[in-house]
């Protein structure tokens, strides 16, 4: 920020002499003024202190000095290039050869001929590809318990991006992380290019035959082990095959499971089912341990339904509320209103309590204080909104999920917002099948075991266990994609096709079908895992036909809006998706226009239909709820370390982990990526002396692991938690297999897999530092204020402030707007907003993109899709660890408050787009400047790597190629991997590379371009179509991939875009507005659903001046 | 004086051989005749679809079909060809039979005009295609020589106009010391050329015209430094965009079909040839040698006239002229759609090449050149309406027209991201 204001103050300078704006006024008392006028703004004001991690909060002396630097460390290149100079130390000899060899190189390279290259037309062109032109397909991501409609982008036959489809009741247009990097596991170099007999190459025909023939011989059970199938005609596959071998048997393995919500349902209402939820028609949400908007369940769509609740304005300054009881930080935790931290034991006597306080059944529980303050109000509040409220847990005991059913019954929520008869296909996992399943096979009683979908050599938790068990079945086979942990037990390895390969279907909600469709042939000799089904019982059908015919029969029959079934596949086809509560999405003329899907894309979302007066009663309900009860009271209040795994929103079960997209992507709430670690509480941490990153050892029962440890701000405690997904040692390449086994931990309690380990954990330092990959301290805004005051870079207020005033915790950006003069402080022209380009910049089209802090929860599906869409380089972990991150887009994420259960605030931060930009003004060679629709551009060819742009960026948001990261310098060996065998230097990886965005060399300066390439097609779209730009016909990567609709880009010039709008909201502020350099990027305050703290009443005073 | 005859001859005979043009004697031509003529019209109009001379098509080959049946007979099919197939006529039923049983529709002509048809078959078949009036033939060596030769010439020019002027020099000295002596003057002390050309003065000129000249050379070749300009190399297929865009008038973007639609402008599939060249497998200049390379590609069957079944189709590997390098971003449909620029506007007059060369630089002040001079069609296209200011101005009259670079057009990240 130093270097900021100097550089500004020197351009102010020369600016003010040059265009002799200021002729008379001295500068040094306008240098003055602007200082009082920082000091004027910032005084009176009692701010929250905001802090990204402990170095930051404690004023660590390091970090501060990191805090104004935009680099941590001064030329890396240099310290490591040391060793070698100091080893050899060049001499003048050496000298002349480099330079002899330099002037000769450049003098062939000059005198070479250009090469020859060549265009291939198709030799028979297909009638719906213009090269050059993306074509959109509808499709599905389903990978377990992972669901997404999705449209698949592809050139030239390519697909190369993944972006939500709107039409989906379920996901809305809503993507996550995992969907939007799933086209990267495409071009996965580790996948199985044939199928496998003993390790070694064999042919289908072969297999086949012998796999047929030892099938019908075999003794004892088929066991088929698969995740949760949520296709209806695989599911209808497998019955085939059943019916041909009736020895079968279909074991559900979710290595994640939910099983308790599924048993407390079937002993509840007699239906083992997950019912489906709406946290769209929920005005108080209460959630026990429930990541909803991270991993439980159906994510995706309960991020969209909640964020509809949470965006609030000034003429319905309304919103849901929401408390979490929970024991770990978890996203949904990080967006509550009110956070209570529990033990992980506590968690069903919190809903215990809950119910006794509803007027149920219930008994007295030992909790904190605050707890059961909470748990009444809560219960009040619960009380008001009846049939208008939902109660979740994530809790792996059915007790407690019975409990939590009897909350949501006693509450009259079945039938409003949780639909027992609209249920998810997804967590059908029956945990005691598996178990069952490994005793017989190592009892010698299953003749033949089929993997698919599954990996429980790695992720069953008594992995030892199941793989010698497995080793006794005579003939095992896997349709894994890859030889990973159990394919390597297996005699056969049948690779199933990626998704994008791929026919194939989901029912993921009873009612709601989504067809997925190839949009490239096979990559390699695969085949579906379906096929080879069909074909080992004797069905010669291709599995597309076998597809249609099942949707013909089962599913053509539930609508009457088509009478034929060709134009119903046609459009499902195109639509993607076929619900038969709203069975005609589009209409049947539509299909084959050639931008159809485009338009699509551009369309606007459904907007949730405000529930009116609701009938809030309770169903029928069976079940032992006071047996419940007591069990869970006998269990609460044990003494001693709790140990929790838990799924976080990269790896999942696993399956993910050689994807190195979502590796690098940021755990949205450590920060950390290509790891995992041990999270305990900064009170755990001191007490017992420990250091954060300091190696710890995890101990519970028989397995131990050694892992970092992090402070988690929000962790119980007597809790440790540990993510589950990492420590794979057959992922693929080896820079994946990253972090450390949790799975052993998970436990068995009879009828469930249980995530919590309560007796005999214990941890001990067993050794220093270790160098975690982890973002959460790198490119650090700097707050410095003047004196002791911080700049406000995240401005909050609580509801019932902002319904009195709608400036609420915004009043700084009010006095900068209503009277800029008496805070002049800043250092640009301002005699008119943009300065001297008021003329240029108001002429056209001028894009802006609106950020609503209230409604982003984090969950970096942005982050991804913005790395997929412009080519961003994956830079691997070492590179990671020295901040060499190449993310154009980051989510910073603030605490305030106490710090063991602090507010979390999510920013998403990319390049602001600053109309008076400080890093223009400083590039020698002006690569970067401005254009006239008000992006900051960046000529790659014409940087040469000074670095002075990043130095002088107040939101450190330019990014540095340290490498060539992506192979593309001309000169090979330019980079740092050894081998350059990294992944991204890979043909098959490069295949997903965005055709229309340069990939970097190294030396070159990069960062966001609010997907220019976009607003490009977007323009030219609009001029051959000879029509004006509609509000919402271009959108960036980031706001398409967001499922809480919290990113809206457009045109600011246009006073009547929803980004306009939303920039004069007075909810709306610019970062470091007071510099006045004009961001491009308006935020929106955070409100929180509870009373205003102190401070808060303090700061917000409205304090007019005049 | 004597020099200066000869130079005088052979820069003369010099210049006769520059314009002179071989003048071919022609033999009394069989296609000048008026007969011919309309024969040709008429089948080309009509017949051509159907009919070739020497293959068979739709309908059976033509050649000789003048000798093969009477005129009479042949005026009669080809006004109603059913009639005598009805009539069960055997020469009529035969050909019938033989060709699919598929009809030839009823031609209301004119026996003269049938007649036209038969003596423009006649011509075509006793004096074949090879040196047909078509005009690739008469076609002059690639474009590339004419620009050496005036090179050359001028450099010969500049030769002689120097000789002449050091002689003239050399006389009018001569002449002048002459008359001096004559009238007693003294006679200068000439200066050995010698001393001129190695004195210290001399050196430093001769020296800073060199830093000149090499400075500007590596300048001027480095920003050339990848590009290529008159790149025309051979292409696997003698393809003629002057035959096909020129002669024929086939439209640039029936080929070129993504030049409307997007970035690229699209090399035409084979499968797009086929269009045509399932009828005419026979080219003016190489005959079907180059024409049976899209057959090859496509895996068309020439003599059965369809195609091989199960044939794996060779893409052809044409040699792409228009480069531009990795961080540059053209879109064809921009230019051609939205701007409304012709084709010729960067890539010359196409349908005049006979092999495909690069006209332009490509470079980038080639490029910001014509966005500078190039007037939008603000008013001509809805998109524009958003750049209010801009319209109010030309309303105004404060600007008399609006250039791509006052609409951004020079910006980097138009082209560059």
């Amino acid at each position: 920020m130093r270097i900021l204001e100097v550089w500004s103050v020197k351009n102010a300078i020369t600016k003010r002499l040059t265009t002799n704006l200021y002729k008379n006024s001295n500068i040094k008392s306008q240098f003055r003024k602007e200082i009082v006028g920082i000091t004027k703004i910032y005084s009176n004001m009692q701010h929250k202190k905001y802090w990204k991690g402990f170095e930051e909060l404690n004023d660590d002396a390091k970090f501060l000095q990191e805090k104004r630097n935009e680099f941590p460390e001064d030329l890396p290149i240099l310290s490591e290039l040391g060793n070698v100079v100091n080893e050899n130390s060049a001499t003048r000899r050496d000298f002349l050869k480099v330079l002899g060899f330099s002037v000769t190189a450049a003098a062939i390279a000059a005198g070479c001929e250009i090469p020859v290259r060549k265009v291939i037309p198709y030799a028979l062109k297909p009638e719906e590809l213009v090269p050059g032109i993306a074509n959109y397909y509808a499709s599905t991501f389903l990978n377990g318990n992972d669901y997404c409609s999705v449209l698949v982008k592809t050139r030239e036959g390519r697909p190369i991006k993944i972006e939500g489809n709107s039409l989906s009741d379920i996901t809305q247009g809503g993507t996550s992380a995992r969907a939007q990097a799933a086209v990267v596991s495409l071009y996965d170099g580790s996948r199985s290019i044939s199928p496998k007999k003993g390790g070694q190459a064999a042919d289908w025909k072969t297999i086949d035959t012998e796999i047929a023939k030892q099938l019908a011989a075999a003794s004892g059970t088929i066991a088929i082990i698969t995740d949760t199938i949520a296709s209806p005609t695989t599911l209808k596959a497998i019955n085939d095959f059943k019916s041909r071998f009736p020895n079968t048997k279909h074991v559900v393995f979710d290595a994640i499971s939910y099983n308790s919500i599924t048993a407390a349902n079937e002993q509840m209402f007699g239906k083992a089912v997950v019912p489906s939820y709406d946290f769209g028609k929920a005005d108080v949400i209460v959630g026990i341990g429930a990541d909803f908007l991270g991993t439980w369940i159906s994510p995706i769509e309960f991020t969209k339904q909640y964020s509809k609740k949470r965006k609030v304005n000034k003429t319905e300054p309304k919103m849901s509320k929401h408390w979490q009881f929970e024991s770990i930080m978890s996203m949904a935790g990080a967006k509550a209103d009110k956070r209570f931290t529990v033990s992980p034991t506590e968690e069903g006597a919190v809903a215990v309590a809950l119910l006794k306080e509803l007027g149920g059944t219930g008994v007295s529980v030992t909790l904190d204080e605050n707890v059961l303050k909470a748990v009444k109000q809560a219960a009040m509040e619960l009380t008001e909104n009846k049939g208008k409220s939902l109660v979740v847990s994530g809790s792996r005991d059915s007790n407690v999920q019975m409990v939590v059913n009897a909350i949501n019954n006693l509450l009259g929520n079945y039938g409003n917002t949780i639909d027992l008869n609209r249920p998810y296909n997804l967590y059908q996992g029956k945990d005691k099948d598996m178990v069952d399943l490994v005793e017989e096979m190592n009892a010698g009683r299953v003749g033949a075991a089929i993997v698919y979908g599954a990996n429980p050599a790695y992720n069953y938790r008594e992995s030892d266990k199941f793989v010698s068990g497995f080793k006794k079945v005579p003939l095992t086979i896997s349709m894994s994609d890859r030889i990973d942990e159990t394919a390597e037990h297996t005699t056969y390895l049948c690779p199933d096709n990626h998704f994008l390969e791929s026919w194939g279907d989901a029912e993921v909600k009873a009612g709601y079908y989504s067809l997925i469709q190839p949009t490239i042939a096979p990559l390699f000799d695969t085949r579906p895992a379906q096929e080879s089904l069909l074909r080992w019982s004797g069905n010669e059908a291709q599995y597309y036909d076998y597809l249609r015919s099942n949707w013909q029969q089962s599913i053509f029959p539930k609508q009457s809006v088509l009478s034929s079934f060709d134009s119903f596949w046609d459009r499902a086809l195109h639509d993607g998706i076929f619900e038969e509560s709203n069975p005609s999405k589009t209409a049947v003329g539509d299909i084959g226009g050639m931008y159809a899907n485009r338009a699509v894309v551009s369309g606007s979302n459904t907007k949730s239909t405000e529930a009116g007066t609701v009938n809030a009663t309770s169903i029928p309900a069976s079940g032992n709820v006071e047996g419940a009860i007591q069990a869970i009271t006998q269990a609460t209040g044990a003494a001693g370390l709790k140990l929790v795994v838990y799924e976080n929103v990269l790896m999942g079960d696993g399956r993910y982990a050689n994807n190195p997209f979502l590796q690098e992507t940021p755990e949205p709430i450590s920060k950390v990526c290509w790891d995992n670690y041990a999270a305990v509480s900064k009170k755990m941490a001191d007490e017992k002396g420990w250091k954060e990153h300091d190696t710890v050892e995890v101990k519970a029962g028989n397995y131990a692991v050694q892992l970092p440890i992090i402070y988690q701000p929000g962790q119980k405690a007597d809790t440790i938690s540990i993510a589950l997904g990492y420590g794979r040692t057959k992922a693929g390449v080896e820079q994946c297999n990253v972090g450390k086994n949790a799975f052993p931990f998970v436990g068995f309690d009879g009828k469930q897999f249980t995530y919590t380990v309560t007796t005999g954990v214990s941890i001990e330092k067993v050794g220093g530092r270790y160098e975690l990959p982890r973002t959460q301290m790198h490119h650090t805004v700097d707050d410095t204020g003047v004196g002791k005051n911080k700049r406000p870079l995240i401005r909050e207020a609580s509801l019932m402030t902002y319904q009195k005033d709608s400036w609420a915790g915004n009043h700084i950006s009010k006095k900068l707007k209503e009277n800029q003069d008496e805070y002049f402080f800043t250092l640009y022209g301002k005699d008119n907003e943009y300065g001297p380009h008021t003329e240029l910049y108001t002429r056209g089209l001028h894009w802006g993109l609106a950020i609503d802090l209230n409604t982003c929860v984090g969950c970096n599906a942005c982050v991804t899709a913005c790395n997929i869409e412009n080519n961003v380089p994956i830079v691997g972990a070492q590179e990671v660890v020295r901040a060499h991150e190449m993310h154009w887009m980051r989510i910073d994420r603030y605490y305030s408050g106490d710090m063991e259960n602090p507010d979390v605030t999510f920013m998403p931060m990319m390049c602001q787009h600053c109309d008076n930009a400080p890093c223009e003004n400083v590039c020698p060679v002006a690569a970067t400047n401005h254009s006239s629709e008000g992006i900051n551009q960046m000529a790659y060819n014409r940087c040469i790597g000074t670095r002075y742009c990043a130095n002088n960026c107040p939101y450190k948001v330019r990014r540095f190629n340290w490498y060539d990261y992506q192979g593309a310098d001309s000169f090979y060996k330019n980079t740092i991997f050894d081998n350059d065998e990294h992944i991204m230097l890979e043909d098959l990886t490069r295949m997903v590379l965005n055709p229309d965005v340069t990939v970097r060399s190294r030396g070159v300066i990069e960062k966001c371009s609010f997907c220019v390439q976009r607003i490009q097609e977007g323009k030219l779209e609009a001029k051959k179509g000879n029509r004006q730009l509609k509000d919402g016909d271009i959108k960036t990567a980031c706001q398409q991939a967001c499922p809480a609709d919290a990113i809206v880009f457009g045109d600011v010039n246009d006073k009547t875009t929803e980004v306009s709008v939303l920039s004069a909201n007075e909810r709306s502020y610019r970062l470091l507005e007071e510099l006045h350099v004009l961001p491009g990027v308006a935020y929106l305050t955070q409100i929180r659903n509870r009373e205003p703290l102190a401070e808060e009443e303090q700061s917000d005073k409205p304090n007019h001046h005049g | 004086m004597f020099n200066i005859r000869l130079f005088g001859l052979i820069f003369g005979l010099f210049i006769l051989s520059l314009f002179t043009l071989p003048v071919h004697a022609q033999d009394a031509d069989p296609r000048a005749g008026e007969e011919y003529k309309k024969g040709q019209t008429i089948f080309s109009a009509q017949c051509a679809s159907c009919h070739k001379i020497n293959q068979k098509l739709v309908g059976p080959a033509l050649a000789g079909v003048y000798d093969k049946y009477d005129r009479d007979w042949i005026h009669k099919w080809v006004k109603n060809s059913q009639e005598l197939v009805k009539a069960n006529d055997p020469k009529a039923v035969a050909i019938f039979t033989e060709f699919n049983k598929s009809v030839m529709p009823a031609f209301s002509l004119a026996d003269a005009d049938i007649d036209a048809i038969l003596s423009y078959i006649k011509v075509e078949t006793e004096t074949p295609a090879a040196v047909s009036a078509a005009p690739a033939a008469t076609g002059t060596a690639p474009a590339g020589g004419s620009d050496n030769t005036i090179i050359i010439f001028l450099v010969i020019i500049a030769v002689v106009l120097l000789s002449v002027l050091l002689i003239l020099s050399r006389i009018s000295d001569a002449l002048r010391n002459m008359m001096r002596e004559k009238m007693g003057q003294l006679i200068p002390v000439s200066i050995p050329i010698g001393n001129v050309l190695f004195s210290k003065k001399m050196a430093a000129f001769v020296s800073l015209l060199a830093i000149i000249f090499l400075g500007y050379a590596t300048v001027d070749s480095a920003t050339k430094l990848g590009r290529q300009q008159g790149y025309a190399p051979a292409q696997p297929i003698k393809f003629s965009h002057q035959l096909h865009a020129g002669v024929n008038k086939i439209d640039c973007q029936y080929c070129h079909s993504g030049a409307a639609k997007g970035k690229s402008a699209v090399i035409p599939s084979p499968s797009l040839c086929m269009n045509c060249h399932k009828a005419i497998s026979q080219g003016p200049v190489y005959g079907t040698t180059e024409i049976a390379k899209i057959y090859d590609a496509v895996g068309w069957d020439a003599d059965k006239l369809q195609y091989k079944p199960d044939y794996e189709e060779k893409p052809i590997e044409w040699i792409r002229i228009h480069n531009l390098p990795d961080h540059v971003y053209f879109n064809h449909a921009q230019h051609v759609s939205a701007g409304g620029v012709a084709c010729q506007t960067c890539h010359g007059t196409v349908e005049e090449m006979e092999v495909m060369r690069q006209h332009s630089t490509l470079g980038m002040g080639w490029c910001v050149n014509c966005h500078r001079q190039t007037s939008v069609n603000f008013a001509g296209n809805e998109f524009y309406k958003s750049y209010e200011t801009l319209h109010e101005d030309l309303k105004t009259g404060k600007v008399k027209q609006v250039t791509v670079e006052d609409i951004g057009g020079l910006e980097c990240q138009k082209c560059h991201y």
